[in-house]
């Protein structure tokens, strides 16, 4: 519970931010995955429905 | 680690090349037009290709007009190159594609209705679907095409439009919609209704409403406010240039919408200047919007073409192909 209110006060600006920890290759690449993640999930909720059919998956 | 930010990106970049390529794969054995596109092609040579959109998918039945025109003579084959909810945009660079795989058609039949040889506004975000060949089938300069004046006018889209044709992931992102879109409608129950091999029933008899509503006022704008669009002039350009005649063909369409074509005191010259368009550049124009036999029941979805009117259109068409010029 104490966790989560310190995560609060950082979101909410009361707390400064921790210091950012040594990072390693491991997670680099594991951020680089998570960016193409995000920008797919973004293209795929992104749009709106056509009327007419189109694809045949 | 010295450059951790840099060693994010660059597994970006490689993920997304990767994503790339393995959705361009997709679109290819998935997307329809692209099916169509590689099922026209494996046809061979010396076929009579159709183009337009639904409504000459509907209304061309296979095979049954390919035997008829090997029956006839005219031709040894047919290849189908009609793309539904596809603007004459989309005809001509599914045509230039056919054309630029080496293929040597006898005759192009282009079935529309005659605003649709007319311009309108076809913005990027609009190219979704089957209009996202418009995106993934060209090239840049056909940015001038698209966007007329580009880029004195027009800067925005033609912009956009130059920045979403290069990728797959962009030009195509609307096919994963598709399947959001239908997950979102499970999810929430959402009935789609009767669905036919264009769509939902529902969206059609709503299209064929509103291209009532709008055929007069596209028509009476025509030359000055609503001109030719470009794409209907080049591909008639691409025709002659390769030495196929092209048939253009009004197709049946409701009663409905022909009063309201007609209506229209525009009409006839619009129709004046398609026809003389079509016969400098050696083709042939035949009205088969009001054929005799037509019965509005014919209209399955108050749009497209059932079953039987479908295989009375299929044999007129094939008779008005073997009354065509030749191939020069």
């Amino acid at each position: 519970m104490s966790r989560l209110a310190a995560l609060f006060e950082i979101l909410g600006g009361a707390r400064p931010l921790p210091a950012r920890p040594e990072r390693s290759s491991v997670a680099a690449l594991a951020q680089g995955v998570y960016w193409v993640l995000l920008l797919l999930l973004t293209l795929s909720f992104m749009g709106r429905s056509a009327k007419f059919i189109y694809i045949d998956f | 680690m010295r450059h951790p930010l840099l060693l994010a990106v660059l597994t970006a970049v490689a993920l997304l090349a990767l994503v790339e390529v393995a959705f361009r794969e997709r679109v290819k054995s998935s997307y329809i037009p692209e099916r169509t596109l590689a099922s026209a092609i494996a046809a061979g040579d010396g076929c009579v290709v159709t183009l337009g959109d639904s409504r000459m998918v509907a209304g061309v039945r296979i095979p049954a007009f390919g035997r008829e025109l090997a029956r006839a003579g005219t031709a040894r084959c047919h290849a189908q190159l009609a793309i539904g909810g596809a603007h004459v945009v989309a005809h001509y660079l599914a045509l230039r594609r056919y054309l630029a795989a080496g293929r040597k058609p006898k005759l192009i039949v282009l079935g529309i209705t005659l605003e649709s040889a007319l311009s309108r506004e076809l913005p990027p975000d609009g190219m979704i679907g089957n209009q996202a060949v418009a995106l993934g089938w060209s090239e840049a300069s056909d940015v001038t095409l698209i966007y007329p004046g580009f880029p004195a006018r027009d800067f925005d889209s033609g912009l956009r439009f130059l920045m979403k044709r290069p990728f797959s992931l962009t030009a195509f992102g609307s096919l994963a919609w598709l399947r959001v879109q239908a997950m979102q409608d499970r999810l929430v129950g959402n009935e789609r209704g009767p669905t036919n091999q264009f769509g939902a029933v529902a969206d059609m008899q709503a299209l064929a409403r509103s291209l009532t509503r709008d055929v007069s006022d596209r028509i009476e704008g025509f030359p000055e406010r609503v001109p030719l669009h470009p794409a209907f002039r080049a591909l008639v350009d691409l025709a002659f240039t390769h030495g196929v005649p092209l048939l253009l063909v009004e197709l049946p369409m409701p009663a409905a919408f022909r009063r309201a074509l007609t209506a229209s005191d525009r009409a006839p010259a619009l129709r004046a200047e398609l026809v003389a368009l079509i016969e400098r550049r050696g083709g042939r124009h035949v009205d088969l919007g009001e054929p005799a036999w037509l019965l509005e029941t014919h209209f399955a979805d108050g749009l497209h073409l059932g079953p039987e009117g479908a295989e009375r259109f299929t044999a007129e068409l094939a008779a008005v192909s073997g009354r065509a010029p030749a191939a020069r």
